[in-house]
């Protein structure tokens, strides 16, 4: 295969991410609309914005899943294109056949695929990466599990398994949160900040206003276009998120301390 | 049965149930995991055409179902990946099409046709063994194919996004998948006929992955399950002088609703 991820196309020191006059548009409507930033390594960012916003459009665009009609991504210096395999995307819980006969560890070598030819199976160093990396996701035990057989967070776990058996810098993920209990979810967190403190870059999808505060490095506030990227003080500020949530946010108050049940 | 086998036919006949079964618990496992029913709905039925074209240009009707629905099934490949929004109208579409192209090309070919019906509704009691061979060829060419390309199949029918973002050449891959969707039909249609193709190619698969951890499980307890339907089947048939395609769908519906009610109780 000649689109074979590689480190090496990385650039040193380079930005993790850095996009610019991204615009996407699904017939005449933009999805995105002029969009720019530039996200350094190793942080944990969050990406808020309401419904329709644009929130997953922006990480398919990233991935190269969804045409761009202007504009240019970089991952690690660069083009998009030319690394895919650093960017890897983990997806939303919904978007996933639960009932389709596979194994955890089968799901996990997935992310090796593109290290290995089509005439090829998998060798010794994919079964040792597969085997770390569902150690460091604490899913050793699950191995031969059935993927429907798993709690939502175990689910979540498999999925970060595999883009971290991929080898990407980068992991992408659409609402990890989404559908969990509340001990899950301290769980999934604790899973993103050890990826995180593992040298990797997290963006990450997310609606709950109330948490965004505590959860991430760096928050992106979208709706079509981009509000703000910053520090979540600086993001999350009333007149901002009146803007865009255009009233509805009922407990803005409430989720700017951090104490607020959501939207 | 057991003096059922004295007989040559009979013997052919469950040879051909065995080899069917294995290309069908491979394939049809495909099918039902890529969600791709009506597609091959549509490779079984139009492959009538192929008849109609071989006894109007009088060569062997194999040939003609063979060459005809691969090119049905690679026409289809096409249209499903360049249109997917109304692919299934298209499918359609070309199903009936071929089975009118058929019909009016039998209709011009002067002479008494007489194995018709055995396409439509299968003969598995009257493979002779010439056919045996091709058989075991198919099932040779579905079943290296599928080994080589396992893991390729694999993520592309679990997640298509993932597989092209990994450098699986997912297009081609689905390209060679209908195009054994079109060999196992050929086969598949011996035993019980084009028209119900789709019941054995579906429900031994549907069964077996409630059960199956993994695809290839899956398509191991299809094939059991398919060696099973197509031998009780023969056995209804040949008892009660049944028609042997449709005992063969019987059985394995039978199958399907006790399935589909145990799943049911269970749940409650």
């Amino acid at each position: 295969m000649n689109d074979k991820p590689s480190r090496e196309s990385g650039l040193q020191g380079a930005p993790a991410i850095e996009v610019k006059n991204l615009t996407v548009s699904y017939g005449p409507k933009p999805a995105l609309l002029d969009v720019s930033f530039t996200i350094d390594k190793g942080l944990l960012v969050g990406v808020i914005g309401p419904n329709g916003a644009g929130k997953s459009t922006l990480i398919r665009a990233i991935l190269g899943f969804t045409k761009r009609d202007v504009g240019t991504v970089r991952i690690m210096g660069a083009p998009a294109e030319q690394a895919r395999g650093l960017a890897a995307y983990v997806p939303q819980k919904g978007s996933v056949d639960w009932d389709f006969p596979v194994t955890v560890e089968e799901v996990v070598m997935m992310g090796r695929y593109g290290y290995i030819p089509w005439y090829k199976d998998p060798g010794d160093e994919d079964r040792r990466i597969v085997r770390e990396t569902l150690e460091m996701v604490r899913m050793s035990d699950f191995r031969d599990r059935q993927i429907g057989q798993l709690s939502g967070g175990q689910q979540q776990r498999v999925f970060i398994a595999r883009a971290l058996a991929q080898g990407s810098e980068i992991l992408l993920l659409d609402e990890p949160f989404a559908g969990v209990d509340a001990a899950t979810e301290k769980a999934i967190l604790e899973l993103l900040e050890r990826t995180r403190r593992a040298g990797r870059t997290l963006l990450v999808v997310h609606h709950d206003l109330a948490t965004a505060g505590m959860y991430f490095d760096r928050l992106l506030l979208i709706k079509q276009r981009l509000f703000a990227y910053g520090p979540p003080d600086a993001v999350l500020r009333e007149e901002l998120l009146t803007e865009v949530y255009e009233g509805k946010l009922h407990i803005f108050s409430d989720a700017a301390n951090g104490k607020g049940a959501g939207l | 049965m057991i003096e059922a086998l004295h007989y040559e036919f009979m013997r052919n006949a469950l040879l051909a149930g065995l080899l069917i079964s294995i290309s069908c618990g491979i394939i049809g496992s495909l099918v039902v995991v890529n969600r791709i029913v009506f597609i091959s709905g549509g490779i079984a039925h139009a492959a009538y055409g192929g008849i109609g074209i071989a006894f109007f240009l009088g060569f062997s009707p194999m040939l003609g179902i063979i060459g005809f629905s691969m090119l049905i099934a690679f026409v289809m490949a096409g249209v499903t990946l360049e249109n997917k929004q109304r692919a299934d109208t298209i499918i359609g579409v070309l199903w009936a099409t071929g089975m009118a192209l058929g019909i009016i090309l039998l209709d011009l070919t002067p002479g008494y046709k007489t194995d018709l019906m055995s396409y439509l509704f299968g003969s598995i009691l009257a493979v002779p063994k010439s056919h045996l061979w091709l058989m075991a060829l198919l099932s040779v060419v579905i079943m290296g194919t599928v080994a080589a390309f396992y893991k390729d199949f694999l993520a592309m029918s679990y997640d298509e996004e993932f597989a092209r973002a990994m450098g699986v050449p997912v297009k081609a891959l689905y390209f060679v998948l209908l195009g054994l969707i079109a060999l196992a039909v050929v086969m598949i249609i011996q035993a019980v006929g084009l028209i119900l193709v789709i019941a054995l190619l579906t429900i031994p698969p549907y069964i077996a992955e409630r059960r199956a951890g993994s695809l290839g499980v899956m398509m191991l307890i299809s094939i059991v399950l398919s060696a099973f339907f197509s031998l009780s089947g023969l056995w209804f048939s040949y008892t009660f002088n049944l028609t042997s395609g449709a005992s063969i769908i019987m059985v394995a519906a039978l199958f399907f609703f006790l399935h589909l009610i145990v799943v049911r109780l269970r749940s409650v």
